[in-house]
């Protein structure tokens, strides 16, 4: 009997271990399987989908072992159970059933808009197999690799290693953003604020003594009312008559010099915290800045490509100065409310229990009011905004496309769609300003009644000699300055959001890793020779979209290899993995024998140039974009590199020559002309490996014969890829490789390629048959 | 590109004119001549390629049809009478006014008027756009471009009155 017990949690933990490692269903589905008559040990795969084949919102657990693919259809409800307080998970299985191994030759994954298909072929017809929802193809493309493997005769241990699923939250199970960004779930405002306040932990000193001074002057100004008030009426004022004129004048004037004495010293200390605050929040801020900026040049390409440019720039502007803001105004404002009303509470129970408890319950109801108008005004003032920032969208719109407004004579419809949104922002200004003009004087009357109330209630004490005048007198100045700590706390929480919500912004930056490193100790070759072998690389943007598959390439050191193909195809993408921008997802990129996994990310980049389709000049001189790669450069080599990309020529025409500002706000070029100054800069970084991309596709054919003839000079030891549409630019290629959705499908010399009559040639033909056409083919 | 070869580093090096080779004279008319290799050049034109930086060296000489000739490495190299001549023209080429005093300026819807003193001479002119249009160069010169095209350089900022210099200056980046 134990050992039948022991044997059956062996066979537990066994199959927890198996569910973990072989990505298969929860226990209980594991059972209700078994229980359907699968022999559940044997499964290899299982991805769980949540359509039938119909598109219907159902269960579907899809297995797979060597023998077949199961469908098993069911429902899961989360439901609570009895007795306990956490929630269950309850599982239903409706159907269950098989398709032998033999009846596909592969499978294979299928995007539509918001569904995708897993599809199985058999002798060259397609049959579909699951549909689920688009989020779980990554899952399903794991299944059908996994179908596949074990077709190709790999065992299951092999067929299961694949990569690991996109990435989900250890904390919370939540799926993590692309990019090996920190969850946004875990990620709560309580430790935002805390992390925020780590920034101050450096300046903890003069921290505290801002606090300290802060304290102080609230306790001061909570000091004043007792002379101004209280002593004025009641030992001063109130002894007129029994005392003779020129004590009570005396008196009278020290009364006056020490409330004004006092707030010297109020506003010294006021002056001490603004004085500290001014110096530590810059600091700060400056402090985020360059962590934020720090983080985003180690960021790879992927994280630019997924984000705008603009909200980068304005996260790095605008959210830092969002905390910036509350913490130079909204923070000493908090604690300073905070430590008045209590203050103030205290002082006014001293004096008067019964009032003090009538002020109290007018507070909540003041506290409401003021919350409510405060959404109120900022549901207007979002109005207000968005109307004006579709104005400001209109008018930049119409100014970008005036060419097109001329040329269609729409001046008048854009004049109109002018006046409807500037009407729109006249509508929401009238309707605030309204606003105010309603809601503030109410505001104001609930608040007068109340304190009506209070004199009177306050005067009949008085009458009745419960309290002095003095006293009553104090007491009212301490519930007027109840008044703006209110308020203001009534709506710091909306202050407090925008601010955690910049500072979050903020640290997902700062925490993003980025996708593309180098692994601990990189190798560094002593020279790179410009060998290159891809081999069987696949890569993809986004799941199941492969953009490069299975694809072999090999080019040896100082070979040149044209690629030609469809836009589309995959050419830039071929050299972004070799270069290392992005990482492969399969198969490698080897340099030298070495895949560049291993080697030290700048060694690679600095032997290899590249000269994209898109030409970013930095802002600066022409001779500072062209010494970028390499800042030691001379006047020679500079001016040599742009005659070697043609481009000396028009520099020399500018009327600052290479000292031409370039850039933002910098003479401007043609596209021609800035493609010139890249290859320029590409070739003074006299890399071991030049990838041209499309490098010469905005010049004429003069031009481009011009700068090949430079190239094919700088040729000798250096490993050119050339990507080009236009076959002339790869005149001089040894190899040439045409690629087509992500594989090469013909490689050879030109001579092979045309012999061949392949994709090459047709190429070839229909672009040497429009030459012919306007004139100037052979 | 035949002025360009490839060095021992594998890098493209650059041929210039060998200052012996070369002689500049002034044409009949008064321009500059060029007479390299017992080829003559009746008249050429001298671009500075770094014109702030190195003003007479890397001087590209040209045919009348911007065809290059060649590039000097150094004038100063010159024959001194021939690097007169060179640096004659290049100065007249490149020639800039000099304000030495700036009498006024205000800005007016965007734009900024300038009143200003070359040497003796008073005259004004209008910039638009400041920040495209005034660029320090780094050797601390100021140079502005009006509207029309024309260019002015203030060589000292220090030397501009004070109450003008205060006036200009948040405008220079």
């Amino acid at each position: 009997m134990l050992d039948f017990l022991k044997k059956l949690k062996k066979g537990g933990k066994h199959h927890e271990h198996d569910s973990r490692e072989m990505r298969k269903f929860p226990p209980d589905v594991m059972k209700l399987l078994q229980q359907a008559g699968l022999d559940t040990d044997a499964l290899i795969f299982g991805a769980t989908g949540d359509m039938d084949i119909d598109g219907t919102y159902h269960t579907l657990w899809l297995s797979l072992d060597e023998k077949g693919i199961y469908y098993a259809l069911g429902d899961e409800q989360v439901v609570k159970a009895k007795g306990k307080k956490r929630l269950e998970t309850k599982y239903t299985l409706d159907s269950l059933r098989c398709t032998p191994f033999e009846d596909y030759d592969t499978l294979d994954t299928e995007r539509n808009l918001t569904t995708a298909m897993l599809i199985g072929k058999k002798d060259g017809e397609d049959f579909p197999v699951a549909v689920f929802s688009l989020g779980l193809i990554a899952k399903f493309e794991a299944f059908a690799d996994t179908f596949n493997a074990l077709k190709d005769g790999k065992s299951p241990e092999e067929a299961t290693k694949m990569p690991p699923p996109p990435g989900k939250c250890p904390k919370c199970g939540s799926p993590l953003p692309p990019g090996n960004r920190p969850c946004p779930k875990c990620a709560s405002k309580v430790s935002t604020f805390k992390r925020l306040l780590s920034f101050f932990a450096e300046f903890k000193w003069k921290v505290a003594l801002i606090v300290f001074s802060m304290l102080i002057s609230t306790a001061i100004s909570l000091i004043i009312p007792q002379i101004s008030s209280t002593y004025l009426y009641d030992n001063v004022l109130n002894t007129a008559g029994t005392q003779p004129y020129e004590t009570l004048l005396g008196s009278l004037i020290s009364v006056v010099l020490s409330i004004i004495a006092i707030k010297v010293v109020n506003l010294l200390f006021t002056v001490i915290y603004q004085y500290i605050v001014a110096g530590i929040l810059p600091w700060i801020i400056y402090d985020i800045k360059l962590k934020i900026f720090e983080a985003m040049q180690r960021l790879s390409v992927g994280f630019y490509s997924a984000k705008q440019t603009g909200s980068l720039i304005e996260r790095v502007n605008r959210d830092s100065n969002n905390i910036y803001w509350f913490f130079v105004d909204g923070m000493p404002y908090l604690i300073i409310s905070f430590v008045t009303v209590l203050g103030v509470v205290a002082i006014m129970f001293a004096t008067s229990v019964k009032l003090t408890l009538m002020v109290l319950a007018a507070i909540p109801v003041v506290g409401v009011i003021y919350y409510f108008s405060q959404k109120f005004f900022r549901r207007l003032h979002h109005r207000n905004w968005v109307s004006n920032a579709n104005l400001t969208s209109a008018v930049s719109d119409n100014v970008n496309g005036h060419r097109i407004i001329k040329a269609f004579s729409k001046e008048n419809e854009e004049f109109d769609r002018f006046s409807d949104k500037s009407g729109k922002v006249m509508h929401s200004e009238i309707n605030y300003a309204n606003a105010e003009a309603t809601i503030f004087p109410i505001i104001g009357l609930i608040v007068s009644v109340a304190f009506a109330l209070l004199m009177a209630f306050g005067g009949k004490m008085v009458v009745d000699g419960q309290i002095t005048l003095g006293k009553l007198m104090s007491f009212v100045v301490y519930a007027n300055m109840l008044q703006s700590p209110i308020s203001f706390l009534s709506w710091v929480s909306n202050w407090w959001a925008r601010c955690a919500d910049s500072a979050q912004r903020v640290f997902e930056i700062i925490d993003s890793k980025p996708d593309v490193f180098d692994k601990e100790n990189p190798i560094i070759l002593d020279k790179i020779e410009g060998n290159i072998e891809l081999n069987e690389l696949e890569f993809e943007y986004e799941p199941a979209r492969p953009i490069i598959k299975k694809l072999d390439l090999k080019v040896e050191a100082g070979e040149m290899l044209g690629i030609v193909g469809k836009t589309g195809a995959g050419k830039t993408t071929i050299a972004n993995l070799i270069a290392r921008l992005y990482d492969a997802k399969a198969g490698c990129v080897k340099i030298d024998g070495y895949d560049v996994k291993d080697l030290k990310m700048e060694q690679l980049r600095t032997n290899i140039g590249i000269v994209s389709q898109d030409i970013y000049l930095f802002i600066g001189t022409i001779a500072d974009n062209i010494r970028y790669a390499n800042p030691d450069a001379d006047f020679s080599m500079v001016v040599a590199a742009a005659k070697a990309a043609s481009a000396h020529d028009f520099i020399m025409k500018l009327p600052d020559g290479y000292e031409t500002r370039v850039g933002s706000g910098g003479q401007d070029l043609s596209g021609g002309e800035r493609q010139r100054i890249s290859i320029a800069r590409t070739i003074i970084q006299n890399p071991k490996i030049l990838i041209l991309d499309e490098a010469t596709a905005a010049m004429d054919t003069e031009t481009e014969r011009n700068i090949q003839n430079s190239l094919s000079q700088l040729k000798h030891g250096r490993t050119t890829i050339a990507i080009a549409h236009r076959l002339s630019t790869l005149r001089d290629a040894d190899h040439l490789a045409v690629i087509d959705s992500g594989k090469v499908v013909e490689y050879g010399t030109f001579d092979e390629l045309i012999r061949k009559k392949g994709e090459y040639f047709k190429l070839y033909q229909i672009q040497s048959e429009a030459l012919k056409f306007i004139g100037i083919g052979d | 590109m035949d002025d360009t070869k490839v060095t021992q580093s594998g890098f493209l090096g650059l041929e210039f004119i060998e200052p012996g080779d070369c002689c500049f004279y002034t044409n009949p008319h008064g321009f500059i001549a060029l007479r390299l290799n017992g080829k003559d050049y009746p008249r050429v034109k001298l671009t500075r390629a770094y014109p702030y930086t190195e003003p007479f060296a890397y001087i590209g000489i040209e045919e009348t049809d911007d065809k290059e000739i060649g590039m000097l490495k150094n004038a100063e190299e010159l024959p001194a009478e021939q690097f007169s001549l060179v640096r004659k023209e290049l100065e007249s080429r490149y020639f800039c006014p000099v304000i030495t005093e700036v009498l006024s300026f205000k800005e007016k819807m965007g734009h900024f008027y300038f009143e200003v003193k070359i040497g003796e001479h008073k005259t004004n002119f209008a910039v638009r756009d400041i920040s495209r249009n005034v660029r320090t160069l780094p050797d601390g010169t100021t140079l502005i471009f009006d509207m029309d095209g024309n260019r002015y350089s203030i060589p000292d900022l220090e030397k501009i009155d004070s109450k003008n210099r205060r006036k200009i200056e948040p405008f220079l980046y």
